[in-house]
């Protein structure tokens, strides 16, 4: 579902409408810069670009839109996600929680309408899960932005402000707005 | 789609992968470098050195370096060209020359023809001199170092003189005996040439040249005849502009008038192949577009999760195509340099042994020249068609990096273009694993097979051209005879038997008549005999 919303894959039938725009009626090249302009993506198994360096890795996205890096803003997110340090390194030299947070910067950066987060603590352990998730509600907070995240965990649902709860296809129920 | 800045970006991401493939870099340059090189090596040294050099050789055994000749002319056939000649746009310049008659002393042992010369038509003939100047006085004379040394005069410009005998008129047997002073020289070189020739001045030749007539010229007296040199501004259209000068000069029977000198003419017969070029080009196209494009290929979908996760972030499948490209290119940019210089030398190595056909048709060893080319348009041939090659051989992998699906990318693995069933008898012998990795992608394994025979084609065929030349296998085929006395038998009236020499008589005086047939006597061969007199 969460691939089908980012503009990842194409459903089999019926429409998605992210932003007001049909993603349905859209080619591989308007996907992609639909989603680099709209969506951020934060997957489990982190998918950072391995040749680039943290910095390089955060701001892609805006620069193959060919646009100017905010570099206020940027540093807003790498100071509150606490990865100042590591701007020099390559995606190799990190541990899972900061590679983690890496890519919850690159999916801000580029200010997108919706972030979408496929088990970003999947591949982690629990204290690190803990204040990636911790990151992630502050982050939503501080710059506005609407999160949707994927987990199996219950725990991690409950930190949600609204649950879907889906099962066999099917959503079974909607906790709606708290 | 609005077009964003962003190259920045894309050259950054291209570094970063050359830096990720270091080893692919190398094969790739060593790819694009070998093919390169077979480019330039081909042009320089297959063809441009092979047309260069047959055209210098046939210039200097026919002794004409113009672009087009006019001989055996009648005083108005002469005057009519002349006229026609200097009013032509096309031409840059002309020469004009009086042929008197052949120089006669049992000294020679070699053609010697006494004619009159402008500058041009000295220039035309390869016979300048080197020393001294062209005669303009009546009792001067210009001649080949050759000829003084058979007459035991020392070549050398102080008042020497020498006595000359010419042939005024063949038929009538009238000959002219005059002393002249040595004026100038040049060294005459290879006698097996047309003719050694001594320059008169043009009052001598009008005062003594045979007042020969166009019905005489029909029947073969060319003493007396004057004869054109004509170069034009640029060798573009040889056949259609002296066709044009001699229609305007009034020449309408065929054979008369102008003609193109043979040595510029590229489609005679047994002249340059375009046709092998062209397959020669297209062969090396070949050769390198699979090994260059395996290369890609192999080296694209080793990084397809790299590419995948590009896409993922929102990089397009132009932008993609592009990273891909600017590889192609950027290695382009340091094999294509090594390669044109490999292949200048390559060619400049080869060069003799391809032209060693024309040292035979030359009929002589020191006639053959091997000229070589370094021409700014071979290499930038070369550069457009290694580039083109690099083009071609990319295109698949772009492909494959525009279409690659951002999801799937981050699951693919080797092996997913085979859907074939394992076999239950698989064999564990290395054998039999080695045959079934290369099934597992049989596309792939079949354009490495490709590429490694093609490889072995173009290496046989630069092999053979080089070292294949072997002269009895020539002689069998392009030989039926013994020995050939070209251009001095093709008419009696005409021959000039100076050019037998003394060893060739004594061989052919052993030799038993066999048959007589016209003008046609096949002579057997003693049993002993030499090649080499």
């Amino acid at each position: 579902m969460l691939h089908i919303i980012g503009g990842l894959d194409n459903p089999t039938s019926g429409q998605v409408i992210v932003d007001g725009q049909n993603l349905s009626h859209m080619t591989d090249e308007e996907l992609t810069i639909f989603r680099r302009r709209n969506i951020g993506f934060v997957f489990q198994q982190y998918n950072l670009v391995p040749m680039l360096n943290v910095w390089e890795n955060i701001v892609l996205p805006v620069k193959l839109d060919g646009k100017k890096v905010e570099k206020g803003y940027v540093n807003e997110i790498i100071d509150t996600l606490g990865i100042r340090t590591k701007l020099e390194n390559l995606p190799s030299a990190l541990s899972g929680g900061q590679q983690q947070r890496v890519a919850i910067a690159r999916a801000l950066a580029a200010k997108p309408a919706i972030l979408l987060a496929d088990e970003p603590t999947g591949n982690l352990d629990s204290k690190t899960s803990q204040d990636v998730l911790g990151l992630l509600k502050v982050t939503s907070k501080r710059f506005h932005q609407t999160i949707v995240m994927i987990t199996h965990n219950e725990e991690i649902a409950q930190m949600a402000d609204r649950i879907l709860q889906i099962e066999d296809g099917k959503i079974v129920s909607d906790s709606g707005l708290v | 789609m609005v077009k964003v800045e962003n190259k920045e970006t894309l050259r950054l991401l291209t570094k970063r992968f050359m830096k990720m493939n270091r080893a692919r870099n190398i094969i790739a340059v060593i790819a694009i470098m070998l093919t390169s090189l077979l480019f330039t090596s081909l042009f320089v040294g297959g063809s441009v050195s092979m047309i260069l050099s047959k055209r210098a050789t046939e210039i200097k055994q026919f002794m004409d370096s113009s672009h087009a000749i006019a001989q055996n002319l009648s005083e108005e056939d002469a005057e009519r060209l002349q006229k026609t000649i200097e009013q032509d746009e096309d031409v840059e310049r002309y020469g004009s020359g009086i042929f008197l008659g052949a120089g006669m002393d049992e000294r020679f042992g070699f053609s010697v023809e006494v004619r009159y010369a402008d500058e041009n038509m000295a220039e035309s003939y390869n016979c300048l001199p080197t020393t001294g100047r062209l005669p303009e006085k009546e009792n001067e004379v210009a001649l080949s170092s050759t000829i003084l040394e058979s007459l035991g005069v020392t070549p050398k410009i102080g008042g020497e003189e020498v006595t000359l005998t010419w042939e005024v008129n063949p038929m009538l047997k009238q000959y002219k005996t005059d002393t002249f002073r040595i004026c100038g020289f040049w060294q005459g070189g290879d006698k097996a040439v047309l003719g050694q020739m001594v320059w008169v001045s043009k009052a001598y030749a009008k005062e003594n040249r045979y007042p020969v007539t166009q019905e005489e010229l029909e029947n073969g007296i060319y003493n007396g005849g004057k004869e054109y040199s004509v170069w034009y501004k640029n060798l573009w259209n040889l056949e259609k502009k002296t066709e044009k000068i001699s229609k305007a000069a009034g020449f309408t029977r065929a054979g008369s008038g102008m003609e193109v000198n043979p040595a510029y003419n590229l489609f005679e017969e047994d002249s340059f192949s375009f046709t092998s070029l062209i397959v020669m080009v297209l062969f090396v196209i070949l050769a390198g577009y699979l090994i260059i494009y395996n290369i890609f290929n192999i080296s694209v979908k080793t990084d397809i999760r790299a590419y995948g996760l590009l896409k993922n972030v929102g990089t397009t499948g132009k932008q993609l195509k592009k990273i891909v490209r600017m590889q192609a290119w950027r290695l382009s940019a340091i094999g294509i340099p090594i390669g044109l210089l490999c292949g200048y030398l390559a060619g400049l190595c080869m060069a003799p042994s391809l032209n060693a056909d024309a040292a035979i048709s030359a009929q002589t060893g020191k006639t053959a020249q091997t000229v070589v080319s370094a021409n700014p348009l071979i290499f930038l041939a070369a550069i457009l068609l290694t580039l083109l090659t690099v083009y071609l051989s990319s295109l698949q992998a772009c492909k494959m990096v525009e279409r690659v699906s951002p999801v799937e990318a981050l699951r693919l693995a080797e092996g997913e273009q085979s859907h074939r069933k394992i076999k239950k008898n698989t064999s564990v012998t290395w054998w039999g694993m080695a045959v079934q990795n290369v099934l597992r992608n049989w596309k792939k394994g079949l354009i490495v097979m490709l590429s490694i025979a093609l490889s072995m084609v173009v290496v046989n065929c630069i092999v053979m051209l080089v070292q294949g030349y072997d002269f009895d296998s020539y002689r069998k085929v392009f030989l039926a005879s013994d020995f050939q006395l070209d251009q001095m038998t093709g008419s009696l009236s005409n021959t000039n038997f100076n050019g037998i020499t003394p060893e060739i008589k004594e061989i052919l005086d052993e030799c038993l008549i066999v048959l007589r047939q016209d003008m046609c006597i096949i002579l057997k061969k003693p049993t002993r005999w030499s090649r080499n007199f």
